[in-house]
């Protein structure tokens, strides 16, 4: 995940993909695609990249630029964010291009997750509908998927860098968490496999 | 346009225009009231921006409709104090005292005191959220000093003014204040012709030109309302612009199919309220549903005579949506020209209103 403003990529998941393609030859850069509802998160994680076998509490992947993937707070929102990745997941359709974002609303949620279809251009456009000022959202989905999150007026900024997400580390599921200063609708772009899902948690926590 | 010469269309349109301001500028005028009316938008003012008047105390009239964005909020479809998303973007309230249809769709109070109660305590969807929280809120402003003092000097005649009604009557008092006649634009057709620059002026003719006929819809003192040629006074319109054709046979998404919803006539099946484009540079994103991220997305659409959906939930060709508006034909475009038309329609901002002092927040925030 990363947010893309006017002047300032702050995280780059694509550099850390393109590490994991070169180790992994196979749908490296794509989304593991599961039937909502009916698969596991294990099942989706299956079909991903093979990173993280093991328990990644001793992660040492590092891309060319040397980013480390670390774990992820283990609290009751990386807990929600696992849980809904596992449940019965709403299906909304991703546009084809960013002007058409704005019809299909993602708002973040303790009770729904999301299954995403992507265009079989593998590019998909959302909305990403933030309900408050300051608020802390941590998005959640499964290693392999790329989603950049526009941002041109510096309103979101990262406050947890990507990582595994500590309670289900091991079905690959990542997280990053960002505040945004102001809300309002951002463009989402989500990269995966074409014509597949991507499975995502945007889960809000409490304003302080 | 050269300074100091106007074509036909730009001097018929701006003839139009300044009939339709000054008519609202004495009506504005002959607004001016004594003290008590003058407390009453104050008080108005108080109330507008109070997040008590919201079930989670998070939301107030003034943060959705915040006049850094044009007193608009931002979001492509309205989010509510309980995070319930809104069918509808938010419509700027911007000259709203002298409009005559308050929503997309109309059907609903035509008076801002009535209107405004349907944020304010409506269920579905919930807005603020306060439909069972009224007495107690009114019984927490009773106990505020500030409003003990506001109540009494706007309504003096009233023994106990702390009611819905008042309230009400208050805050659309202080929407009645929320004028914008001071754009770069309103000072152009005021005579001060380099209150436009090259590429703004250019974009006005474009704008009325037989052309775009951008001002068949967008016409009037706020750019909203439709007239025809030879028509000075306009009137009130309601348009398919081809955003959708979700079967083939005219239909917009599920959960808006606009003016049919009040009319029940196919023919109205994806008509909505003309939307005023004062202040358009900072009330996106736009149309009724938020789902055009910017103005040159609107003006490509417009350009293409409809919006071909090729993605997400909703896909089809808006242009060949039966019940389009005859007015959405397409056009020829240049980059440069549009370019031009979007400096224009950033002509419309007007600065001095949404940064006036008396039209903002008064409470203190962290």
């Amino acid at each position: 995940m990363r947010i893309l403003s006017t002047w300032v990529s702050i995280l780059s998941l694509s550099l850390f993909m393109g590490a994991c393609a070169d180790e992994k030859a196979d749908s490296s850069s794509t989304a593991p695609v599961a039937d909502a509802g009916n698969s596991s998160v294990q099942d989706a994680a299956a079909g991903a990249p093979d990173t993280a076998s093991a328990a990644p509490d001793d992660v040492t992947v590092e891309d060319d630029a040397g980013v480390v993937l670390g774990l992820g707070p283990d609290d009751e929102f990386a807990q929600m964010g696992c849980a809904l990745l596992e449940g019965e997941k709403s299906n909304p359709v991703a546009g084809l291009t960013a002007a058409e974002a704005g019809q299909q609303l993602i708002v973040p949620s303790h009770e729904t997750g999301y299954a995403i279809t992507l265009p079989e251009s593998g590019t998909g456009f959302v909305t990403l509908e933030v309900p408050d000022w300051q608020v802390v959202i941590a998005l959640f989905t499964l290693e392999g998927v790329e989603i950049i999150l526009h941002d041109p007026d510096d309103k979101a900024e990262v406050v947890q860098e990507l990582s595994y997400a500590a309670p289900c580390s091991e079905q690959q599921v990542i997280e990053e968490r960002t505040k945004f200063h102001k809300w309002g609708g951002f463009t989402m772009e989500l990269r995966g496999e074409p014509g597949g899902e991507v499975w995502l948690a945007a889960v809000d926590l409490p304003l302080d | 346009m050269a300074r100091g010469r106007r074509s036909a269309p730009g001097l018929i349109a701006a003839l139009v225009l300044i009939g339709g301001l000054s008519g609202a500028c004495q009506g504005a005028s002959g607004d001016q009231p004594p003290d008590p009316a003058v407390q009453k938008v104050e008080l108005g003012r108080h109330l507008f921006y109070e997040r008590r008047l919201s079930v989670e105390g998070n939301r107030s009239c003034g943060i959705c409709h915040e006049p850094a964005l044009g007193f608009t909020d931002g979001f492509v479809r309205a989010v509510g104090s309980t995070d319930e998303v809104h069918h509808r973007n938010t419509l700027t309230l911007t000259n709203v005292g002298r409009r005559e249809a308050l929503t997309w769709g109309a059907g609903a109070p035509d008076s801002l005191e009535e209107q405004l109660l349907i944020p304010l305590m409506g269920e579905h969807p919930v807005e603020m959220g306060m439909a069972n929280q009224m007495d107690a809120a009114l019984d927490e402003l009773r106990s505020d000093l500030i409003y003990e003092r506001l109540f009494h000097e706007a309504f003096p005649e009233s023994e106990d003014p702390f009611t819905l009604e008042r309230l009400s009557e208050a805050i659309a008092a202080f929407e009645r204040t929320l004028v914008s006649q001071t754009s770069p634009f309103d000072r152009y057709v005021a005579g001060e012709e380099d209150a436009l620059d090259a590429a703004a002026r250019r974009g006005l003719e474009l704008f009325f030109s037989h052309r775009l006929r951008c001002g068949s819809c967008h016409a009037g003192p706020d750019l909203d309302q439709p007239t025809e040629e030879g028509e000075i006074v306009a009137r009130h319109g309601w348009f398919n612009i081809g955003l959708y054709d979700v079967d083939g046979q005219g239909a917009y998404p599920e959960r808006d199919q606009g003016r049919f919803e009040v009319t029940g006539l196919q023919e109205d099946r994806g008509r909505f309220r003309t939307p005023t484009l004062r202040n358009i540079e900072l009330t996106g994103p736009y149309y009724h549903d938020g789902s055009g991220a910017s103005l040159a997305d609107v003006i490509r659409n417009y350009a293409a005579g409809g919006r071909e959906v090729l993605g997400g939930p909703n896909p089809g060709d808006g242009r060949d949506n039966p019940h389009k508006s005859d007015l959405v034909r397409g056009f020829e475009i240049s980059e440069q020209e549009a370019e031009d038309l979007e400096a224009f329609l950033r002509a419309l901002t007007d600065w001095e209103m949404v940064e006036d002092p008396a039209l903002a927040d008064p409470w203190p925030r962290d």
